[in-house]
């Protein structure tokens, strides 16, 4: 009995381990793989025989890829029905081709007419790694005086629509991990590259502050991107300020949050808002005044209601001779004109 | 933005800090209309002269996309479009609109438009310049990403020297308040090989005409080896003398990419973010230093996953926060997929635990269109609970968008929350939008 349910629970593990592989991707329902170039290569079969046509191409037009009948032309006993291309060459890979043929800028036809004739001289992977048959930069620039192109990022010679290509980058513009987080550095180190493939827009929706363009609003319907204010971000917006200092005021001024509270009924500058502090948050000297060790901690969240206008709550007591007294930290020191220059005038009156 | 605004912000001794304000005058709002019946009228030719154009041999593109929205009633509408003849030009258009929607201050029969990029960008054939003027968003060197009403020129010598230099005035506040409001500054780099750039930069600003912000910076982004990747920038406050900010960042991922780590560190002073015109910049400056790892692992071909977890200091306390996310492709294309996320923030008063659900369901696919559904939802549950803010954030989201080969796309979707502000939040989106590219080969 303890057999069976033994052999019983082997059986639905493994059924379970097999949905899961399925899931995972790690069991496929069409398994490509690479194709076979250098098992033809070496039977010396000409690249013609199943690219017929490829060397009159130009920049438009078919991709010159073999069907299924040009297979069973030599495979005459093919062992599986299905269409050969469904298996044998990586999807990933035609797409790829496609998508060249439809954003690149290249023709077979004037590189024959140019006198390269031998495939291989630009795909030279072929004989290799079929995975890589397609012609990378260091083979074009071979021939093709492009470094100046390459070092100002001047890549519309050839590439029509980059983008549109889904040409990945490479290595340090990966944008694979926390990219949301790491891209500012990126794009402020080499702003430059990141304009191959990227516009104006892109930066705007989040960083064009003025109106709320953020792709978890508008593109509502793809709920996988990532963007720095997600979907309900509201209800945690106040703690991720508390939590991380400075980073709203990156992008947004404190006048931002003001003009938002003000406009909901729940900022400094609201005639009919009830306090929301607690008792001893402000006194006379002597008395626990928690709102001082509060706004040293935390400064910008007093600024989130009281900034503009409301600053000037804090200067009634905070003045030369007044009970609040100095409230500058020791060491502090500014180039601004004490006569001339806010905030410094508040307070410094006659330049005192 | 819009609303009643600036004259609000004019207090007693005109303390005006409006320059930074998000709101704008009505004035604005006639001179914006303009632009936009400009703008639609060139999108519509555009899109009706371009029907007839084929894939040709054209050196020049064209794209536009119309969005349009409902609650809040807003819309986009893009344009962009190059030419590679001499010089090579691009220029991009992104204006939003706005209609009786409260919730950007806009009563009923209220409308307004308010265009965040409309620049050109004019390069010269060998790469030796580029110069962009209009509005759009700068970010380079020690300049944080900024709104710019103004110009940005770059000029490479063959050293790969970069020399830039910018100005204009910020895009924030209505134009009343952006009197005398204005920054300059340059950036020189120096590329490394094929390695990265190395930049140093200086910028300042003024704020009703007074210095707000002056700013040294350096900043490099390199690639050290094939898998290891770094990049810091720093800047340096000069009215306020003080470290404003640094980001620094090294990762490393194998060679087929399934795995990548990543460290990080980013350390702020928020007074010193701040304009040097506000009063708060003269209290001490708390500091707030954030450092931690992140991974990425490609675990199965469908399978991804994150892992990250942070050490933060604020308010003069040390807390942590992280994130584990897992996304699962339900298809070898990844045009089906889930999401789950679990998030721990645990840092000064900010305590909350976060549980979010996502997926995307395709329905239905053919060669001239595709239908998906789209549940969303979030909860997040807050270590301190009271009777007035509930036990627990609520938020869930369903779409359902249908795709056309054409470059259509209709969207609509129920919403519901619950959170502190709103007990209970209920409401309806729905978008219509296009989006189309002609361009040819040469």
């Amino acid at each position: 009995m303890r057999n069976v349910l033994a052999i019983t629970a082997l059986i639905i593990l493994a059924g379970f381990a097999g949905a899961c592989a399925k899931m995972l991707g790690l069991e496929q329902e069409k398994e490509d793989r690479s194709f076979e170039h250098r098992a033809h290569v070496i039977e010396g079969i000409n690249c013609l025989r199943c690219h017929a046509g490829i060397k009159e191409t130009g920049e438009t037009g078919p991709l010159h890829f073999p069907s299924t009948a040009d297979c069973v032309e030599c495979h005459q006993d093919p062992h599986d029905p299905s269409t050969c291309s469904d298996c044998h060459g990586r999807a990933r890979n035609r797409h790829a081709a496609e998508m060249a043929r439809k954003h690149l800028r290249f023709s077979h036809a004037e590189h024959v007419e140019a006198g390269v004739t031998e495939c291989v001289r630009c795909h030279v992977n072929v004989t290799v790694d079929s995975d890589r048959a397609r012609v990378q930069h260091p083979t074009c620039f071979g021939c093709h005086a492009h470094k100046g192109q390459w070092d100002t990022r001047d890549c519309g010679g050839c590439h029509v629509d980059l983008p549109g290509e889904m040409a990945r980058p490479e290595s340090h513009v990966i944008h694979d991990g926390n990219f949301l987080r790491e891209h500012g550095v990126q794009a402020n180190a080499q702003g430059d590259l990141c304009t191959t493939c990227h516009t104006q827009r892109q930066c705007a929706a989040c960083h064009g502050v003025t109106v709320p363009t953020i792709p978890s609003r508008l593109k509502f319907d793809q709920p996988m991107r990532d963007t720095m204010h997600r979907a309900n971000f509201i209800s945690v917006h106040d703690q991720q300020a508390a939590a991380d200092p400075g980073a709203c005021v990156v992008c947004h001024s404190e006048l931002f949050c003001v003009d938002c509270h003000t406009r909901l009924g729940i900022s400094g500058q609201n005639p009919v808002r009830g306090n929301p502090h607690p008792p001893e948050w402000s006194g006379p000297p002597g008395s626990s005044n928690l709102h001082g060790p509060a706004a040293r901690v935390d400064p910008l969240s007093c600024a989130s209601c009281h900034s503009g206008a409301g600053e000037m709550l804090c200067v009634n007591c905070h003045v030369v001779g007044g009970p609040g007294g100095n409230p500058h930290p020791p060491g502090f020191s500014s180039r601004l004109d004490k006569v001339n220059d806010l905030p410094c005038r508040l307070c410094h009156v006659g330049g005192l | 933005m819009h609303g009643e605004s600036s004259s609000r912000r004019k207090a007693p001794e005109h303390v005006d800090h409006g320059p930074k304000s998000g709101t704008g005058a009505r004035g604005k709002i006639r001179s914006a209309r303009a632009g936009w019946i400009l703008a639609a009228a060139v999108g519509l030719g555009l899109l009706l002269s371009s029907q007839s154009s084929t894939a040709a041999a054209q050196p020049h593109s064209v794209g536009a996309e119309l969005w349009g929205q409902l609650d809040p009633n807003v819309g986009l509408i893009i344009i962009e479009g190059s030419t590679r003849k001499y010089p090579y030009v691009d220029a991009e258009a992104l204006i939003w609109g706005g209609a009786g929607a409260p919730q950007f201050g806009l009563r009923d029969n209220e409308f307004t438009f308010e265009p965040l990029v409309i620049s050109v960008k004019v390069r010269d054939p060998k790469g030796i310049s580029d110069t962009r003027l209009g509005r759009f968003i700068l970010g380079t060197g020690a300049v944080r990403a900024t709104h710019l009403d103004g110009g940005h020129i770059m000029l490479r010598a063959p050293s790969k020297t970069h020399f830039e230099v910018f100005g204009g005035v910020p895009v924030e506040g209505d134009i009343e308040g952006r009197r005398n409001d204005w920054m300059a500054g340059g950036r020189i780099s120096q590329g490394l090989g094929n390695r990265g750039m190395l930049g140093v930069s200086y910028y300042n600003r003024y704020n009703y005409g007074q210095r707000s912000d002056e700013e040294v910076g350096a900043d490099f982004a390199v690639r050290v080896a094939h898998w290891l990747d770094m990049s810091a920038k720093f800047s340096w406050e000069i009215v306020n003398p003080g470290l404003a900010e640094v980001l620094g960042t090294i990762s490393a991922q194998t060679k087929n990419r399934k795995l990548r780590g990543e460290l990080f560190a980013t350390k702020r002073s928020p007074i010193r973010l701040l304009q040097q015109t506000s009063l708060f910049t003269v209290l001490g400056d708390p500091g707030a230093l954030k450092t931690g790892a992140n991974l990425f692992w490609r675990a199965a071909p469908r399978l991804d996953l994150w892992l990250e977890g942070a050490a933060q200091e604020a308010q003069d306390t040390w807390g942590w926060t992280g994130f584990l996310r897992g996304l699962l492709r339900t298809d070898d294309e990844g045009k089906g997929s889930i999401l789950g996320e679990l998030r721990r923030q645990q840092v000064a008063v900010s305590k909350w635990t976060g549980i979010r659900l996502a997926a995307v369901i395709p329905l239905y696919e053919d060669h001239q269109g595709t239908v998906g559904l789209m549940p969303e939802f979030e909860i997040v549950i807050p270590d301190v609970r009271t009777p007035e803010t509930g036990n627990a954030w609520p938020w869930g989201r369903l779409a359902l968008r249908w795709a056309h080969e054409k470059g259509w796309s209709l969207a609509a979707a129920a919403e519901a929350s619950s959170n502190q502000y709103q007990r209970i939040d209920v409401r309806g989106l729905a978008r219509l939008s296009y989006q189309r590219t002609w361009h040819g080969k040469q």
